[in-house]
């Protein structure tokens, strides 16, 4: 009996994968751009690399000697080459309202990016509680830390937000896979307390220990960028080959002339806690 | 107004059409029904012809047939396949009724004579791309998890792709999922699956027959571009109480069937549900023990004979899915349909019926407790009347006609938390209403003994009625700042209008052969939203409107049919080449959950498909079977996708193989085999990829420009009526199917993925099935 209810379920709700060889075509390498500019005064950073093919298994090349600035309607800020690849700001910190326009030129030719830091909802205050819970099915309870939010929602729709932690002011979730992202179709004007307790990240108890300073930054970000990062996973995560899988499509960031990645501009609110 | 002078002037050509035919003199009818001796039940599409003449009619979807010949003596000769032909003798003085019941060629064995007569449907009628499925023949074919199915089977004739692995969703002639019209008793099914795919809702106990429309569309039939599947529900016993059923691995189905007045009027009740959650039941674990996963569905029909001339139908079909994991997550969807017939008589010429249909597509998605608890219903519902009339007016002429009027309520997601101390806010999209309304006429028309020409105009009419908010778009489909929307009031806003000529065309080359010829115009003002491969019941179904123009499309087909062997073997080739006009697609990565902004997802353009079929099936004797093989081509060239150029569809699969064989040994044991050879569908290929943030991420260049490899797999089954059954009237028979007998591991899909930790990047195929053996105990009663 429990060998024919195995069966059923792993009918409808596994398949089997196995690796193969599948011949793909190449196109040529493209730059790959990955770059921000807050309002946190600070050395603003871009980071540009180059694509690859895809059965290629060596790290992503860094591409050197671009010559790279950020401007706005006033200012053109210069961007340095710390290390291969690594270009950064002199410490500034971008204006809540202004549009600013990235330019990278490498091989004679010029990409160009543009993005309005738009102000974000502040976070008032944020907590850490500690989580039993056992995981359905196989029965093993595992412990977590939920982090929870005090905002208010800005009212009027068309608000989007880009969560990310810090340990002791180490950036943990440093991955697009581990980012919390949200619009505000279903939070329009909602102010969040600790009553309930609204999870933006379960942090494992594994990575924490009593006296930890956990701090959570909100940025504004656009609608454009928050797609880019859904798409991100909808196009690598999200496709396992089931039957759920949408059409396979490539992701669309906002730098010109063929590059790839993104470049924004957001504004910043943080709060800290400590885990007891 | 321009809608109803062109309504105007097809029914004044209809009458004067009418006018016309009636003019004949000393001619007389004989109409009546065709029904099976054993049941009752009646019988569509049995003929009765007129020997040593090429006349010949064939009985409609009520088994009703009427021939009007010259005063004169006959023979009538009344066949249907896997029946034994009864031949009658009259004196034709006067018109007369003459109801017929035809024995199974089984039961009367003995009596069976050899007939001279043709049985040459496949050659003779003006009908072309269009697929009879006989349920008892498909009965006979290995069958997935032993669900006996119809849309499977229909996927093994020429013409029609599968949606994948299992599913029994159908693309026919470069079509998409979304252009086949599914009717049951004549009401819309919006979603034919069960299970997400892996079945479909068509119950074989319950249904009668089942015809497919490829091409050649008559202009009854309207509202989907690419086909018609004809889903016939059976009529129930009339002759006396009888049980059947079968309990399988998966499912179990009971069906009773009795007359409600003998030889007056019957039912049928059969429902099946799938029991491989109640084994959850038996865990130890407390979870499993609470989550669900089942169909179950009910059928339903009653007919009743108040006269001669009037009959009163009444069907209905319920069904649902049902998921729950662990009781936190729930999801059901499912169908439900009613239809309410009057066929009358207004002479032994003129047939109508008059249908009363509601149908509707319904899911729900939910979190039942805790303060993230939420309910998300989506809905599509349709109320129809349709009045249609056949008018046997001789020989040479038999005209239809006829009107149909649907209202549409389109609910595409209303979200709402259930705590009152929710963290989210409701969300309802704005609901859509429509009027759907159809007004054709038809004649098949004979010309000498060898032409025969089907000719008939349909005009179709889609309203959108208020009240209701239109976003407006600008031409990058963003909405217009400052003009985001228009509201309207309620009423009518905007009518749009289809004309659809159909035509057939039959020359009868000799008498085994024939050459036929088609042309249909068929519009589409209904659309489908969903992204994924294949049936998953997140549909939703919108209309045309201020956005998004009706689809339409033209079909030619031209083919030759042979039948060999005495009619013994049929055969056909068939070439086609369809064209859609604003054919449509979603933009790349496009957001169609949960959008109010969903009409800026769709990019509109064109799309054709071309192809040759081969048939060639053996009906009668001990071995039966058939083989197809389509060679075909489907693309679409849609605005800023691909950018801009022809891609293929995503079910373009060049060349489509089956064979179907079954044997019988004797009346204890029947065989039955059947082989898939099938192109891999299109695929999406990476030429590169890069790196951001930590996401490994694909760079694509072609839309579906290179494809899976290809797909095979055979089927066996062995049917087994253990001899016992002969002297009792309690008949049971064993059936054991296996699906993918030589376990082949036929990739489903090939994704490209990298590793969470290192990064590396490979290709994986995701196969569905392996050999899966079934066993399945069927009974009668």
């Amino acid at each position: 009996m429990r060998f024919l209810f195995a069966c059923s379920f792993i009918l409808f709700f596994s398949s089997c994968r196995e690796e193969i060889d599948f011949d793909l075509n190449e196109s040529n390498p493209r730059i790959v751009v990955d770059g921000s500019i807050t309002s946190q005064n600070k050395r603003h950073e871009v980071r540009i690399t180059k694509s690859s093919s895809y059965y290629n298994q060596e790290m992503s090349q860094q591409i050197s000697g671009a010559t790279v600035s950020i401007s706005d309607q006033n200012n053109v800020f210069t961007l340095t080459e710390v290390t291969p690849g690594r270009y950064l700001t002199d410490t500034m910190a971008g204006q809540i309202g202004n549009t600013y326009t990235l330019s990278i030129n490498y091989d004679n030719q010029t990409y160009t990016a543009t993005s309005t830091l738009e102000p974000v909802a502040p976070l008032d205050s944020i907590i850490a509680i500690q989580l039993f819970d056992t995981i359905p099915i196989i029965n093993e309870v595992d412990s977590s830390y939920s982090l929870g939010i005090a905002i208010t929602e800005t009212p009027g729709l068309g608000d989007y937000y880009l969560f990310k932690y810090y340990i002791n002011n180490q950036l943990e979730s440093d991955t697009v896979v581990e980012y919390a992202f949200t619009d505000d179709t279903f939070i329009d004007g909602i102010q969040f307390d600790f009553d309930p307790i609204i999870p933006v990240y379960q942090i494992d108890h594994r990575i924490v220990s009593p006296g930890d300073l956990i701090t959570l930054k909100v940025f504004s970000i656009s609608k454009h960028y928050s797609d880019y990062l859904f798409t991100a996973l909808l196009q690598t995560e999200f496709r396992q080959g089931t039957i759920f899988d949408g059409p396979a499509s490539n992701i669309y960031g906002n730098v010109s002339n063929g590059a790839l990645g993104y470049f924004y501009a957001s504004d910043v609110s943080s709060a800290s806690t400590v885990i007891e | 107004m321009k809608v109803y002078s062109i309504m105007k002037t097809i029914l004044i050509t209809l009458f004067t059409v009418l006018a016309f035919c009636g003019l004949s003199q000393e001619k007389f009818t004989i109409s009546g029904h065709i029904k099976d001796a054993s049941n009752g039940e009646e019988l569509i599409g049995a003929t009765v012809r007129v020997k040593n003449t090429s006349n010949g009619v064939a009985t409609n979807v009520y088994g009703f047939y009427s021939i009007t010949l010259e005063k004169g003596n006959y023979e009538l000769i009344y066949s249907f396949i896997g029946f034994a032909d009864q031949s009658i003798s009259i004196e034709l003085n006067q018109s007369i009724k003459k109801d017929i019941e035809l024995g199974s060629a089984a039961q009367t064995l003995e009596a069976i004579e050899v007939s001279a007569d043709r049985k040459d449907e496949n050659v003779n009628s003006t009908e072309m791309s269009t697929v009879d499925v006989n349920i008892e023949t498909i009965k006979k074919i290995p069958a997935l998890m032993g669900e006996v199915d119809i849309i499977r089977a229909i996927q093994l004739l020429p013409g029609v792709q599968t949606a994948g692995e299992g599913s029994t969703g159908f693309f026919v002639r470069g079509g998409g999922a979304d252009q086949n019209l599914i009717l049951l008793d004549e009401a819309t099914v919006f979603n034919a699956s069960h299970l997400l795919g892996f079945f479909s809702v068509f119950n074989q106990d319950a249904i009668k027959d089942a015809k497919l429309y490829k091409g050649g569309i008559p202009a009854r039939y309207g509202g989907r571009l690419s086909s018609v599947l004809d889903v016939r529900m059976k009529d129930g016993n009339a002759k006396r109480l009888s049980l059947s059923g079968g309990i399988g691995l998966i499912s179990s189905r009971l069906t009773i069937e009795a007359p409600i007045v003998k030889d007056k009027g019957s039912f049928i009740l059969s429902g099946r549900r799938t029991y491989a959650d109640l084994f959850l039941k038996l865990s130890k674990n407390e979870d499993l023990r609470n989550s669900q996963l089942y169909f179950y569905d009910f059928n339903g029909k009653a007919n009743y004979n108040i006269n001669e001339n009037n009959k009163l139908y009444l069907s209905g079909y319920f069904g649902r899915d049902i998921l729950s994991l662990a009781g936190e997550f729930l999801m059901g969807w499912g169908n439900t349909t009613l239809t309410a017939r009057w066929n009358h008589l207004f002479n032994d010429k003129l047939f109508s019926n008059l249908t009363l249909i509601s149908s509707d597509f319904d899911y729900k998605l939910g979190v039942p407790e805790g303060v993230d608890a939420f309910e998300w219903n989506s809905s599509i519902k349709n109320y129809s009347l349709k009045n249609d009339y056949t008018y046997y007016a001789n020989t040479s002429n038999t005209l239809r006609f006829g009107l149909q009027s649907t209202f549409l309520d389109f609910n595409p997601a209303d979200f709402k938390p259930l705590d009152n101390n929710a963290s989210f806010n409701p969300l309802k999209l704005p609901k859509k209403f429509a009027l759907e309304h159809g007004i054709y006429a038809s004649n098949e028309q004979r010309f000498g003994a060898n032409l025969t020409i089907d000719y008939g105009l349909r005009f179709s009419v889609f309203q959108n009625l208020g009240k209701d908010t239109v976003y407006n778009f600008d031409q990058n489909f963003d909405t217009i700042p400052g003009n985001s929307f228009t509201a309207y009031q309620k009423g009518i806003y905007k009518t749009s209008t289809g004309l659809e000529p159909r035509l057939s065309v039959k020359y009868s080359l000799t008498d085994q052969s024939s050459i036929k010829a088609s042309y249909n115009r068929m519009y589409q003002y209904l659309h489908l939203a969903n992204n994924s491969t294949s049936g998953t019941p997140i549909d939703i179904w919108f209309p045309s409107g201020q956005n998004i123009a009706p689809r339409w499309s033209d079909q030619v087909a031209l083919g030759y049919f042979r039948n060999f062997l005495n009619d013994k073997i049929e055969s056909s080739v068939e070439v086609f080449y369809k064209t859609t006009e604003n054919a449509i697609d979603f933009k790349d990565n496009a957001q169609l959950i949960f959008n109010r902004l969903l009409e800026g997802e769709v990019r509109i353009g064109e799309a054709k498909a071309y192809g040759a079929e081969f048939f060639v099936r053996k009906r009668t004797g001990k071995f039966t079977g058939w083989i197809s093989y389509t060679l075909s081509k489907t693309q679409r060239r849609i605005e800023q996708i691909n950018n801009n150029e022809w891609y293929n569809s995503n079910y373009d699969k060049p060349h489509n193989l089956s064979i179907v064989a079954t044997y019988e040994i004797n009346k204890y044991w029947n065989l039955g085999a059947t082989f898939v050879y099938t192109s891999g569908i299109p695929l999406t290929a990476p030429t590169g990829k890069f790196n951001y943030q930590g996401q490994t991420v694909p760079i694509y260049s072609d839309r579906n420009g290179a494809r899976i490899p290809s797909y095979n797999r055979a089927d066996f089954s062995v049917t087994h009526d253990p001899k016992k059954n002969e002297n009792r009237k309690w008949k049971s028979s064993w059936n054991l199917s296996v699906y993918n007998l030589y376990n082949q591991k036929n990739p489903f899909s090939i994704t490209f993925n990298a590793d969470e930790n290192t990064g590396e990047t490979t290709a994986t195929k995701t196969y569905l099935f392996a050999i899966i053996p079934t066993i399945t105990y069927n009974f009668k009663f």
